[in-house]
Parts: C-alpha cells; structure tokens; sequence
C-alpha cells in the first residue's frame, strides 16, 4: 500500500534510444507504482537539463551515448547542482555494471551523526 | 503460428534493463506474446527449441556464445527458425555476418516501437527486413563483392584493355597507349571475351560497367 504521507518521488528518464527509454518506463513505473511516478522523458542533453529544471526529479535515469547524452557533460551538471537527487547511470551500448550517484543535503547536525553506512555495526 | 493467432517471441539480449523493458514493451502489444528469454547465445540454443517460439529476437554481442555464433548453430537445427537480429551493432562484419549466417532480419535498438512492432510482423509473414540505416551498407558490401569477383576474374592488363575500349580506342590505339603490340591487344581480348563470357567488345565495356571495373 502507498505511504500517503510520502509523497511520490519524480522520476525522469533520459535515453535517446526509443526502446530502452520505453522499456525502463514500463518496467519501473510498474515496479515503483507504490513510491514514485515517471515524471518525464527527455531525448537529448538539452531537454534533459530542461526537464531537470522543470520536474526537479527525485531520480533520473540517464542512459549516456556519448553522441546525443554525453556522460561527462551530464555529471559535471550533477556535480554543480545541490539539489537532492538521485542518478542512475546506465547504458544501452554496455550491458556491464550501472552506476548509482546519490546526492544528499544536510544540516551540520546531520552531517555529524551521519551513517554513511546504514546497517552495519 | 502457435499461442492463438499470437506471435511467439523469444528474446536473447544480455542486457538485462534492456531485455525486462523490450519485454515489456512487446507484452502491451496485444498481437505478441513473449515465450521465453536468454541472456546470451549458448541459453538461446539449448532452449530454443523446447520454446518453439515463432520469432527469435536476437542481439549480437554477448558473452558465452554471440548472437553470430547462436545464429549458425540454431539454422543447423532448426533452418525454418525465423530470426530478427536486434542490435546496436552497425558493424559491417556483424551485419554480413548476419546475413551469411541467415538472419531474416536486421534493426537497430535505437528502433521506435512500432518499426519494431512492424518489422517483427513483416519477418514472420516471410519476409526478409533491414533497418533503413544500414540498407545501404548491405548495397555496398554487395557492390563490393561483385568488384572483387571481377577483379579476380582479370588481370590488371585486362582491365587497362578494357578501360581503352570503354574510351572508343581501336586496337592499334589501345597498342600505342599501353606500348604493346597489335597482337598482344588481340589475345587480351580475346581472353577477356572469353572470361565474362561475352560475344563482342561492346558486350564486355557493358559487363565491365556494370561489374564496376572500369
């Protein structure tokens, strides 16, 4: 059952390949109905930044080609930005390992008893 | 066809994200049904035909067992097997490998759903497909070959004869342009008639042409 006082996460998905940027659609709006909702789709390195500033998503799913989305250009926008949010690099052209980049925002007291490592003793 | 009048669709693809979500994708239209899934070439061929599927949707690099490699070894078991290659590969290797091997067809996994969706239904109706952008790669390894075959079919000194020719030259003009003797631009084309199989001169500048060595 959704939390009704958690408020869908915004979800943005970036790829400018039609079938995988339909595929992750289809499979995480179905896996994540519960928690979050696909808030955009984006084709190009532009309307992704656009769509990064209109939807202020809580995740984007950035598929890089280094052609239309170029990996190094998009991170170091992830990297000038403060805003919480989450990345899921992945990539249509290796099917090797994704890479998960999770920006946070504390307060100096949070920063002080932050667990970087939640669950182990 | 099996599965009603719904296509059967196997896919092999090792890219895990992008085989659940073409899964998906090809389970909201309402004409297919997807029968199983591989992750590389070798699951592909030993379960293929225990899923009989109607479709085989293949990628090309995997590990274990390509989708070149997989290819060959299921048109030895099962020639009939229709098989719709899907890759990012525009490799011309992997392309005319493909071909050669017997893939009834060729996209791009930068395809729109419904090319996809179209050209799976074209491939099992019997006919062979290829994604627009790499049409005329084909054409050209296809021109290519025919180059080569007729490179091969005549010597270098040959093909110079034939080029005068193809100018209008006479044979005592193509002996002065190449410093040979009337006699040896005779035997030249004579052999030349005989190797493309023709009965006059006109006949092999045209086949010449056409084969693309002049």
């Amino acid at each position: 059952m959704p939390n009704s006082n958690q408020p869908l996460r915004r979800v943005l998905i970036v790829s400018a390949n039609p079938l995988f940027r339909e595929g992750l659609r289809k499979i995480y709006a179905e896996r994540w109905e519960a928690k979050a909702f696909i808030a955009g789709m984006a084709t190009t390195m532009a309307e992704a930044l656009e769509a990064l500033h209109h939807h202020q998503p809580d995740l984007m799913i950035v598929d890089y080609d280094d052609k239309t989305i170029n990996r190094a250009e998009f991170l170091e926008h992830f990297v000038s930005d403060e805003n919480p949010m989450q990345v899921m690099l992945v990539s249509l052209g290796q099917s090797g390992e994704v890479l998960i980049y999770d920006r946070k925002r504390l307060t100096p007291a949070q920063a002080e008893t932050w667990d970087p490592w939640p669950g182990e003793s | 066809m099996s599965s009603g009048q719904r296509i059967s669709i196997m896919v092999v693809d090792d890219h895990a994200l992008f085989r659940r979500g073409l899964i998906s994708l090809l389970d909201e239209m309402p004409e297919f049904v997807v029968v199983g899934e591989a992750a590389n070439g070798q699951e592909a061929v030993e379960n293929i035909q225990r899923v009989a599927p109607d479709l085989l949707l293949l990628d090309i690099n995997m590990p274990v067992m390509d989708g070149i490699q997989a290819l060959s070894a299921i048109r030895k078991k099962l020639p009939e097997q229709k098989v719709l290659m899907l890759t990012i590969s525009q490799n011309d290797d992997d392309l005319i490998d493909a071909i050669v091997s017997g893939a009834n067809g060729y996209l791009l996994k930068n395809a729109e759903p419904d090319v996809l969706r179209a050209t799976i239904q074209q491939v099992v109706a019997g006919n062979a497909v290829l994604a627009p952008e790499i049409t005329n790669k084909v054409l050209q390894a296809v021109r290519r070959a025919k180059t080569d075959r007729g490179r091969g079919l005549l010597s270098d000194r040959e093909i110079d004869v034939l080029k005068c020719l193809a100018r209008g030259q006479t044979t005592s003009q193509i002996a002065a342009t190449l410093f040979i003797s009337e006699n040896t631009v005779k035997t030249h084309i004579r052999h030349i008639l005989e190797k493309m199989e023709v009965n006059n001169r006109a006949e092999a500048v045209a086949r010449a042409s056409q084969m693309d060595l002049i």
